[in-house]
C-alpha cells in the first residue's frame, strides 16, 4: 500500500492532529466534524484496521473510562512509515494544486 | 445520568465480538458503548440503541467481507492443495461429489416441493383475513357444505364479518357462444362481494358492479380465448349446458393460478341459483367470509356455532371457521398435507445426513492415508488451526461442488419429476432458496470437514512418520459406528417405502363395493341428457358395450346429503344420507352387489315415485333391523319419501381415509352423467363407437368423456405421490449408501492388500478372504437393523392411522428391508473384495 486512499490519509491525519487522544471515538468525531457529515463507524475503523495491518499506526491499550464499560480504549499512532508516506503524498499534492489555475485553465470545459 | 457505560447487547454482540480479532474486540466495544453513551445523553435511549444496532449491523457486514479479502490470500493455497488432492484421486472424488450432489438435490426437490404446498392461497391481499365456514357434526365429523341463504344471513346478521359469500364449483359444463361453438368449462357460483374479498383481479370490468344482473358472469382470460379467439369478450353471450337462459360476459379475469384452492374458469351470481341452492335444510355450498381488521376469528367462530343448530333443533351442529391459507395443509380432522410435509422435511434431512456421513466416512479413511503430508507440513510449522482450516476449507469446497452439481441435475430434471409426481413443480430463482442451500451446503461442509480436520490436525509428527497406528484405530471405530448409522437408515426407508407400497396397493386391491375399471362415463348435457334413452339403446347394439346407466352425480365427485327421518328415530338420532339420482341399470353397471331387498325394476313402474335402496352403512346408523318396506324422508328442496326395498352392499364414494357414508339411491330416468361399461379388448374401436353415438344427437357439440377409475385414482393422488417420494428418496438413500460402502470398502481392500497378498501367499482363498470383511459387514446390518426396527414401527403406525382401511404393520417388513441392505453391502463386499483377492499377491508384496 504505496498510495494512501483519501479516507486512510484523512484518518492518519487525525491520529496525528490526536495525539493522546487518538481512538476510534475521537477520530470518527474530528474526522465528522471537519468532513460535514456523518460517519459509519465502520467507515472509520475498517481503514484504521488495514492501516494497523499495513503497519502505518501503531495500537496501545490507553485507560479504560466507566462510560466505556471499563474497557479500554485503543490509542493509535503514526509510524514513522507513515509519516514518510504522508510527506510524499504532500508533496505530490502541491506539485499537481501548484500548477492549478482554477477556472483560468485551459484544461477546463465550458 | 448513569453511572455505568452501556454495554452493546445481545446477540449483535457477540457476532461481532465473535467475528472481530482478539486485538480489536475490547476497545471497539468500548468505543461503541461510548458513543453510544452520548448519543443517549442528546437525543435519548431509543435513538441511542438503534445507532447501536445500526452500527453493529454494517459492522459485522464489513468486517466479514474485510475478513474474507484478508483469507482470500491463504485460500489460494488450499484451494491448490484441494485441487491437487481431488484429482489424484479421481473414482474417490467422483464418489463423494455424487453421493453429496444426490443428496442435495433430493432436498433441493423436497424444499421446492414444500415451497409450493405452503404457497398456496397466500396471495390473496387479505389472506389473513379470509376463512371457510365448517360444520361440524355432533357425532363426530367435518363438512364443509353449507346451506346457500346462509352466507347472506351471516353478513347482515354478525357486525364482524365484513363480507361472505358462497362459492360452488360444480363439475365441468359446456359453455357456448353460439349454435356453432361450445367448449368445457368449471364454473362457480358467487356473491357479489366475492371478487371484493379475493384478489383475482378482473382485467375488464368492475369488480363492485360486475353482478348487479343476475345474467352478468365473469369469464377468465384463458376461457375468454378458447370461446372468441381475439375477440372483445365484454358484452358477449353465453349459455351453459344448452340452457335457456343467455349470460352476458361482463368483466374478464386473470387466469386462475395453480396456487389457488379455489378453482375455475368462469363466476355465476348466486342470485340466478336455482332453489334447491337457497334450501335452509340443505347442504350445497361452500360459503367463504372475510372478517372485518382487528377481529378476532375465534370470537366470531364462538358467536356463529350455534346458528344452523338454532334454525334447525333437530340438527345438532356447530359452525366454525377455518382460515384460508390453512385449508391446502391442515384437514379439520387434524393431519393433512403438513404431515406430508413434515415426513418429507424429514426425510431429506435425513437423506442429507446419510450422505453427509458418507462424506465424512470416505473423509477420514483418505485423510488417513494423508497423515505423513500433515506431519510435515507440522514439521515445517503449520499451526494446528492452519490445518483445520485447510480440511474444513477443503471439504466445503467439495460441497460447493456438489451443490453446483446438484442445482444443474435437479434444474434439469424437474420437468420429468413433476411428471413422475403427478404435481407441477418449478424452481425459480430465489434468493432465499440460494441462500438456504448455500447455508446447507456450508453447514453439511463443515459437518463432514470437521471430524478428519480435528482428528487429523493433532497427529504428532513422529507418529505419522512411524506409521500411525493409533489414530487408525480411532478413526475406523467411528467410521464403523457411522456405517451402521447409515445401513439403519438405508434400512428405515426401505420399511417406509414397502408400508406405503403395501397400503397403496391394498387400497387398489380392496373391493371398492363396485368396479371401477373399464367405466367410460359422459357429461349428458343439453339435447343429451332430453335424448339419453335413445342414447342407451343406440350404444347398447354394440356388442363391446355391456351396460350404460345414467346418474345424477359421478360417484367420485362430491355427493348432495340431506339429514334424513325414519320411523323409530329418536329426538337425539341423526343421520345425513348421501343421495344419488339413476336409473334401473346402475347396480349391473357398477357391478354393485345386493345385501337383501331387490333393486329398480322396469317390473315395477312404480320404484321412481315410491321407492329408495340404501346402503348397509345407512340401514345400519338409522338401526333399521328390517329395512325393507321401511318410510325414509329426506328434504331436498321438496319432502321425498320412500319405501326401502333394498339395501346395497356398502362401496366407497370417498377416499379409504374415511368410513363408509350412509348413503341413498333413488330412480330416475335420467340425469347429467351416464356410465357405460365396456370390454376392456379393443378401446379405440369401442371408443370410437360410442363418439358416433353421441355425435349421431349432437353433432356440433365436442366429444367429452372419461374413465371412472381416473377420478377415484385422483383421490388418492396424494398416497400416490406420497408414496413415489418415499420411492425415490428410499432409492436414493440407499444409493448414496451404497455408494459410500463401495468407496469404504475399495478403501480398506486398498489398504490391506499387503495384508491380503500375505494371506495367499499362505494359502487362504478368495472366498475366506472375502468373509474377513464380510464379517464386519454382516454385524454391522445386524446392529443396524436393530436400531432401525423400532424407530420404523413407530413411524409406519403413525402414518397408517391416517386411514379407515389399513394393513396390518408386520415385523416381517423389517426383516425383509434388512436382508435387501445385507444383500447390497454383500454383494458390494464381494465384489471388491474379490478384485482385491485376485491380484497377484507379489505385486502387492512389492509395493511401497
Amino acid at each position: 500500500m504505496d498510495v494512501l486512499s483519501k479516507r486512510e490519509e484523512q484518518i492518519l491525519l487525525a491520529v496525528a492532529a490526536l495525539e493522546d487522544e487518538a481512538y476510534l471515538v475521537q477520530i470518527r468525531s474530528y474526522l465528522a466534524t471537519i468532513l460535514r457529515k456523518k460517519l459509519s463507524l465502520g467507515a472509520v475503523h475498517i481503514p484504521l484496521r488495514r492501516l494497523d495491518r499495513a503497519g502505518y499506526v501503531a495500537a496501545a491499550f490507553g485507560e479504560a473510562t466507566a462510560v466505556r464499560g471499563g474497557r479500554r480504549k485503543k490509542i493509535y499512532r503514526l509510524t514513522p512509515k507513515a509519516v514518510n508516506v504522508l510527506h510524499e503524498s504532500r508533496r505530490v499534492q502541491d506539485v499537481l494544486w501548484g500548477r492549478f489555475r482554477g477556472l483560468a485553465a485551459k484544461g477546463i470545459s465550458r | 445520568m448513569r453511572r455505568r457505560g452501556r454495554t452493546p447487547g445481545g446477540f449483535g454482540r457477540k457476532l461481532l465480538a465473535f467475528l472481530l480479532p482478539a486485538g480489536e474486540r475490547e476497545s471497539l466495544l468500548g468505543d461503541i458503548a461510548e458513543i453510544e453513551t452520548e448519543i443517549a445523553a442528546r437525543e435519548g435511549p431509543a435513538r441511542a440503541r438503534r445507532w447501536r444496532r445500526r452500527q453493529i449491523l454494517r459492522l459485522t457486514a464489513s468486517s466479514l467481507v474485510d475478513i474474507m479479502i484478508w483469507r482470500m490470500a491463504m485460500m489460494k493455497n488450499y484451494w491448490k492443495m484441494t485441487w491437487r488432492n481431488l484429482k489424484k484421486y479421481p473414482g474417490y472424488t467422483a464418489i463423494n461429489v455424487a453421493g453429496l450432489a444426490a443428496g442435495l438435490a433430493c432436498c433441493l426437490v423436497i424444499l421446492t416441493w414444500c415451497r409450493s404446498e405452503i404457497s398456496f392461497d397466500r396471495f390473496h391481499a387479505s389472506s389473513d383475513r379470509l376463512y371457510r365456514v365448517y360444520i361440524k357434526w355432533e357425532e363426530g365429523g367435518y363438512g364443509t357444505y353449507l346451506p346457500g341463504p346462509l352466507a347472506a344471513y351471516l353478513k347482515e346478521s354478525f357486525p364482524e364479518i365484513a363480507e361472505a359469500s358462497v362459492f360452488n364449483d360444480s363439475s365441468q359444463v359446456k359453455v357456448s357462444s353460439g349454435p356453432e361453438s361450445g367448449v368445457f368449462a368449471v364454473p362457480a357460483r358467487v356473491e357479489p362481494a366475492f371478487l371484493e374479498m379475493f384478489t383475482f383481479p378482473l382485467l375488464q370490468g368492475d369488480a363492485r358492479t360486475v353482478f348487479d344482473n343476475p345474467t352478468h358472469v365473469v369469464i377468465t382470460d384463458a376461457l375468454a380465448e378458447r370461446l372468441f379467439g381475439r375477440e372483445d369478450p365484454m358484452g358477449k353471450g353465453l349459455r351453459l349446458n344448452d340452457g335457456r337462459t343467455e349470460l352476458i360476459v361482463a368483466g374478464v379475469l386473470r387466469r386462475i393460478s395453480a396456487n389457488s384452492t379455489l378453482q375455475f374458469d368462469l363466476l355465476i351470481p348466486f342470485a340466478g341459483a336455482p332453489p334447491i341452492m337457497k334450501d335452509w335444510s340443505v347442504n350445497s355450498t361452500e360459503i367463504y367470509v372475510r372478517l372485518r381488521e382487528g377481529v378476532s376469528p375465534d370470537a366470531v367462530g364462538r358467536k356463529i356455532e350455534g346458528v344452523i343448530s338454532a334454525r334447525n333443533p333437530a340438527q345438532k351442529t356447530r359452525l366454525g371457521l377455518q382460515p384460508l391459507k390453512d385449508i391446502r395443509l391442515h384437514d379439520l380432522e387434524g393431519g393433512g398435507r403438513i404431515v406430508d410435509i413434515y415426513i418429507f422435511s424429514a426425510m431429506a434431512l435425513v437423506i442429507l445426513l446419510i450422505a453427509a456421513v458418507n462424506f465424512m466416512n470416505l473423509a477420514t479413511a483418505r485423510a488417513e492415508k494423508r497423515a505423513a503430508e500433515i506431519g510435515i507440513r507440522k514439521v515445517l510449522g503449520s499451526s494446528r488451526g492452519q490445518l483445520v482450516q485447510q480440511f474444513l476449507s477443503e471439504s466445503v469446497i467439495l460441497t460447493f461442488l456438489s451443490l453446483a452439481v446438484a442445482v444443474a441435475s435437479t434444474k434439469a430434471l424437474l420437468p420429468s419429476l413433476s411428471a413422475f409426481l403427478g404435481q407441477h413443480l418449478d424452481m425459480p430463482f430465489s434468493w432465499p432458496l440460494i441462500g438456504s442451500m448455500a447455508a446447507m451446503a456450508l453447514f453439511v461442509g463443515l459437518l463432514a470437514g470437521s471430524y478428519p480436520a480435528f482428528l487429523l490436525s493433532g497427529v504428532q509428527p513422529l507418529a505419522a512418520f512411524k506409521g500411525h497406528r493409533r489414530a487408525r484405530t480411532r478413526g475406523s471405530a467411528l467410521r464403523k459406528m457411522l456405517v451402521v448409522v447409515q445401513l439403519a437408515m438405508s434400512i428405515l426407508f426401505i420399511v417406509g417405502l414397502s408400508v406405503v407400497d403395501r397400503q397403496m396397493d391394498f387400497i387398489r386391491a380392496k373391493g371398492l363395493g363396485f368396479d371401477k375399471d373399464n367405466v367410460v362415463v359422459l357429461s349428458l348435457i343439453g339435447d343429451l341428457e332430453r335424448n339419453v334413452r335413445a342414447l342407451k339403446e343406440d350404444l347398447l347394439r354394440n356388442p363391446e358395450i355391456l351396460y350404460a346407466s345414467a346418474a345424477a352425480r359421478v360417484l367420485d365427485e362430491s355427493n348432495s346429503s340431506s339429514s334424513a327421518t325414519w320411523p323409530g328415530k329418536q329426538p337425539g338420532d341423526h343421520v345425513v344420507l348421501g343421495c344419488n339420482w339413476v336409473d334401473g341399470d346402475y347396480l349391473e353397471t357398477l357391478k354393485m352387489e345386493m345385501s337383501v331387498g331387490r333393486f329398480f325394476s322396469p317390473l315395477f313402474p312404480g320404484d321412481a315415485a315410491n321407492s329408495v335402496v340404501i346402503n348397509e352403512t345407512a340401514a345400519k346408523a338409522m338401526g333399521l333391523a328390517a329395512p325393507i318396506g321401511q318410510r325414509i324422508t329426506i328434504r331436498m328442496g321438496e319432502i321425498i319419501e320412500r319405501t326401502v326395498i333394498g339395501v346395497v352392499k356398502d362401496f366407497h364414494t370417498e377416499s379409504l381415509h374415511v368410513p363408509v357414508e350412509p348413503f341413498a339411491l333413488y330412480q330416475a330416468e335420467t340425469g347429467a352423467n351416464l356410465y357405460v361399461r365396456i370390454n376392456s379388448g379393443n378401446l379405440p374401436k369401442t371408443m370410437k363407437a360410442i363418439e358416433q353415438a353421441v355425435k349421431r344427437i349432437v353433432p356440433n357439440d365436442p366429444f367429452r368423456y372419461r374413465f371412472l377409475d381416473e377420478g377415484l385414482n385422483r383421490r388418492y393422488r396424494s398416497e400416490e405421490t406420497a408414496g413415489r417420494l418415499v420411492a425415490a428418496a428410499a432409492g436414493l438413500a440407499l444409493l448414496i449408501t451404497c455408494l459410500g460402502l463401495f468407496g469404504l470398502i475399495s478403501y480398506l481392500t486398498e489398504r490391506r492388500t499387503k495384508e491380503i497378498a500375505v494371506r495367499k501367499v499362505l494359502g487362504a482363498s478368495g472366498a475366506g478372504i472375502a468373509g474377513l470383511f464380510l464379517k464386519e459387514i454382516v454385524f454391522g446390518v445386524v446392529l443396524a437393523a436393530a436400531l432401525a426396527g423400532p424407530l420404523s414401527f413407530w413411524i409406519a403406525k403413525k402414518w397408517l392411522r391416517g386411514f379407515s382401511f389399513r394393513i396390518p404393520f408386520s415385523p416381517w417388513m423389517i426383516m425383509g428391508s434388512a436382508f435387501t441392505v445385507l444383500a447390497i453391502a454383500v454383494l458390494t463386499v464381494i465384489f471388491q473384495t474379490l478384485k482385491a483377492a485376485g491380484l497377484n499377491p507379489i505385486k502387492a508384496i512389492r509395493y511401497e
